[in-house]
């Protein structure tokens, strides 16, 4: 159990951090994306293994008193937490579908040199 | 109590976030025109009514609780109302109804035609949001209720667009750095929920109170410490306020400015002093001079920016930076009157910034753009509107008489009583500051002579103009006769310090 | 965007793809149907089900364009059905509220079968959830392929 449970959160420490990094380092705003999105899991994976629990079951209502549950309520936040991602990302990719439209590309520091030049010419 | 909201009065707390929230998904039924503007107003409306008559029975009888599907908290979802989130519940509903009223003309304007029912309702889906964090007693809600409100303002703020592209940039970056922030709180959630076992705010605190949980409990404190302090753009994570404020459309930033920072205000009072373990009611030492640290340099860096940006609506922007700081200040120390200061400059400036972005918008709906070179002697084209722009500015400042006077005061007095001699200094400073950018627009608009080759322009026409002084004389108003707003501060302040609420 | 043009091409090329993938589209409705009315009690439900029936289309729309499954699920059915779950969802807890009730507290619906009452509701508040999460999935997949706009 508790090799098991400090594996899972190295783990989800790792898969944030290397979304965080992404989301900080990486120029392409799809990336940034992909990034956030990695961060988000790690914190899911977070989450799940808060409910872990050595030999437990699905929390299914039995006749046997000696059966033991895994903590379902992680996994239902969770599963709110992942639809709010899934709207976060189409929000984002939205977003950056935009930027494409109208600046013709989705490297962050290109779209702000365009700004920078379209303001020096506006002055 | 108006008779026939009698017999809904137990579920006022719901109520107020299934009427913006029906609204939000009836409005892009009711096609194009001004019918999604003109149902959005009347959704406002009701909302608005509800919050003064839940903030009346508060005041009457107490703290409501409301368990949503008759399950009994802490196992159900709780919605809990106190005297701060019904204040903070009323500053929503009022502000952001009379924003909408307002902006009839400047989305019209700043929004093609085809996309005025989905904005209306995005709109209404924000408030909803907003409103859910302020009524919600269970931490898990908080997040979900966050994301919602936060999704749909980076929609409004991308809604900018047709006017400056610019606006998807700082949508996007809003949207990266929000989502992190969010996902810091959702860290900081499930830590305090893996110490205690529970997520009811209440219950969370009594157990936090009893057993403080050394590392996990201080990890969690952290992770919620950042992401607020992203949530309600505290410097130095505040770069992402004016960059999106200025590009929205100009309904939207004082819709923002008004009720979303505000709210992200709400929260931080929420979790430091109701849900994290506080000692005898007070933060502890480092706390108090984290947040006043980064309170002082949100006045000091705010009011510096604000003096020397080339738009109206960018100094409004690091304006609000620093009045973030004040507000931080005050709710950081946990003097009562430094609280009561914090919660009443949470209500004044929600209504004088709000007036301010609204003015913004006006300039910019008659002349197309709010930089100050196109600004020259026009308060002697559009006096209403400049000498509001002044009033709010006098206002930012506290000169006596306005109603962010009061706020200062209570905030300096308790500032002095806890004993921050340093912190208050800050103040004063600011303030000062705050008289120089307020200073800079009167310069332009008054004593700078109107640009010869200047088109003739119409003062604002007046369906923009009331709700405009609406806010700012309601401000105005409340300075003149602060007794029973301050009253209802202090009630809050005391529930607030002295812990559960 | 899409001129006359373009639009054909969306429409899968293989028929091979199209007969097998159009056989299939039935029974994932029919799955996603059982999903949502075994939710009540089980495992499933409306938010299953809705990202199941959202699939099927989503399937429809690889296959045979935009403007094919447009013919049979009009635009202005999904944008309606997205206001309709929602409103079916808050309504029920409404309805409970005007029984005296909590809001959701279903129970109230029918005081006197309080056990058949919880099933009603609970059936009509997972019709809502599974109605709003399959048109809103399907309007973001039509979204992000055809620009923002």
């Amino acid at each position: 159990m508790t090799l098991l449970g400090l594996f899972n959160h190295w783990a989800f420490v790792i898969i944030m951090m290397v979304g965080l990094y992404a989301i900080i380092a990486r120029n392409n705003m799809v990336k940034k994306i992909l990034g956030l999105g990695l961060f988000q899991t790690g914190i899911f994976l977070m989450y799940i293994t808060l409910g872990v629990r050595d030999g437990a079951t699905a929390p299914i209502l039995q006749d046997d008193p000696a059966v033991i549950y895994a903590n379902p309520l992680p996994h239902v936040l969770i599963l709110t937490a992942i639809v709010v991602s899934v709207s976060t990302m189409a929000v984002a990719l939205a977003l950056a579908i935009g930027i494409r439209e109208s600046y013709g590309t989705v490297e962050a520091d290109e779209v702000a040199a365009i700004d920078q030049s379209s303001q020096e010419v506006g002055c | 109590m108006l008779n026939f909201l009698q017999p809904w009065s137990l579920h006022f707390p719901v109520l107020l976030v299934l009427i913006p929230l029906l609204g939000g998904v009836l409005a892009p039924l009711l096609g194009r025109g001004s019918r999604g503007w003109a149902w959005a107003v009347l959704t406002m409306g009701f909302a608005t009514l509800i919050a003064i008559e839940m903030l009346l029975a508060i005041r009457a009888g107490g703290a409501i609780s409301y368990p949503l599907g008759g399950w009994p908290p802490p196992f159900g979802i709780e919605l809990r109302v106190d005297m701060l989130s019904a204040i903070v519940a009323l500053v929503v509903t009022s502000v952001s109804w009379i924003v909408t009223i307002y902006a009839r003309r400047s989305v019209q304007m700043e929004i093609p035609g085809d996309r005025l029912g989905p904005f209306w309702a995005v709109w209404l889906l924000a408030i909803t949001g907003l409103l859910g964090i302020v009524v919600s007693g269970d931490a898990f809600n908080v997040y979900v209720l966050l994301e919602i409100s936060s999704l749909t303002i980076y929609g409004l703020i991308a809604m900018g667009r047709s006017r400056d592209r610019k606006a998807l940039v700082s949508a996007f970056n809003y949207l990266i750095l929000g989502s992190i922030g969010a996902s810091f709180i959702l860290i900081g959630i499930g830590l305090l929920y893996a110490h205690t076992g529970t997520l009811n705010m209440s219950d969370l605190h009594q157990r936090l109170q009893a057993n403080d949980g050394g590392a996990t409990v201080l990890t969690a404190r952290a992770f919620l410490l950042v992401g607020l302090a992203l949530k309600m753009a505290l410097f130095p994570l505040h770069f992402w306020m004016p960059a999106a404020y200025s590009t929205a459309p100009s309904a939207v930033a004082g819709l923002l400015s008004a009720t979303a920072t505000k709210v992200g205000i709400y929260m931080a009072m929420r979790f430091l002093y109701t849900v994290l373990p506080t000692e005898g009611g007070t933060l502890t030492d480092p706390n108090i001079w984290l947040l006043g640290g980064c309170a002082g340099g949100a006045i000091f860096y705010g009011s510096i920016q604000a003096s020397r940006q080339p738009s109206l609506s960018l100094l409004l922007g690091y304006s609000s930076v620093a009045q973030v700081g004040y507000i931080v200040l005050g709710l950081a120390v946990g003097h009562i009157d430094a609280m009561t200061g914090s919660i009443l400059h949470l209500m004044f400036h929600a209504l004088m910034k709000g007036g301010l972005f609204l003015c913004a918008g006006i300039f910019l709906y008659r002349l197309g753009t709010n930089d100050f070179t196109q600004l020259a002697g026009i308060g002697r084209r559009m006096p209403w509107t400049s000498a509001a722009v002044v009033l709010g500015g006098l206002g930012m400042i506290g000169i006596p008489g306005t109603a962010g006077f009061i706020s200062k005061l209570h905030l300096l007095r308790g500032l002095f009583l806890a004993d921050y001699p340093i912190l208050a200094m800050l103040v004063l400073l600011g303030s000062a500051m705050a008289a120089i950018y307020t200073w800079r627009f009167v310069e332009i608009a008054y004593l700078k002579p109107v640009p010869e080759d200047a088109e003739e322009i119409l003062e604002a026409p007046f369906d923009m103009l009331w709700p405009v002084w609406l806010l700012i004389g309601s401000s105005l108003w409340l300075g003149l006769n602060p007794a029973p707003v301050v009253e209802i501060a202090t009630d809050a302040a005391r529930a607030l310090l002295g812990g559960g609420g | 965007m899409h001129d006359s043009g373009s639009r054909s091409h969306e429409m899968s090329e293989s028929v091979v793809l199209r007969t097998i993938g159009g056989m299939l589209i039935p029974y994932i409705l029919i799955f996603g149907f059982y999903v949502q009315m075994h939710g009540e009690i089980g495992p499933g439900g409306g938010f299953q089900a809705g990202v199941l029936v959202a699939a099927a289309f989503i399937l429809h729309l690889l296959l045979f364009g935009r403007s094919g499954t447009d013919r049979w699920l009009p635009r202005w059915l999904v944008d309606l059905s997205m206001s309709l779950g929602v409103l079916l969802y808050a309504g029920t807890g409404v309805a409970c509220m005007a029984m005296g009730g909590h809001f959701l507290d279903y129970s109230a619906l029918d005081p006197t079968h309080p056990a058949e009452a919880e099933a009603l509701g609970m059936t009509l508040v997972e019709a809502g959830v599974g109605l709003t999460v399959a048109s809103v999935v399907l309007t973001i997949v039509r979204k992000v392929q055809g620009g923002t706009r």
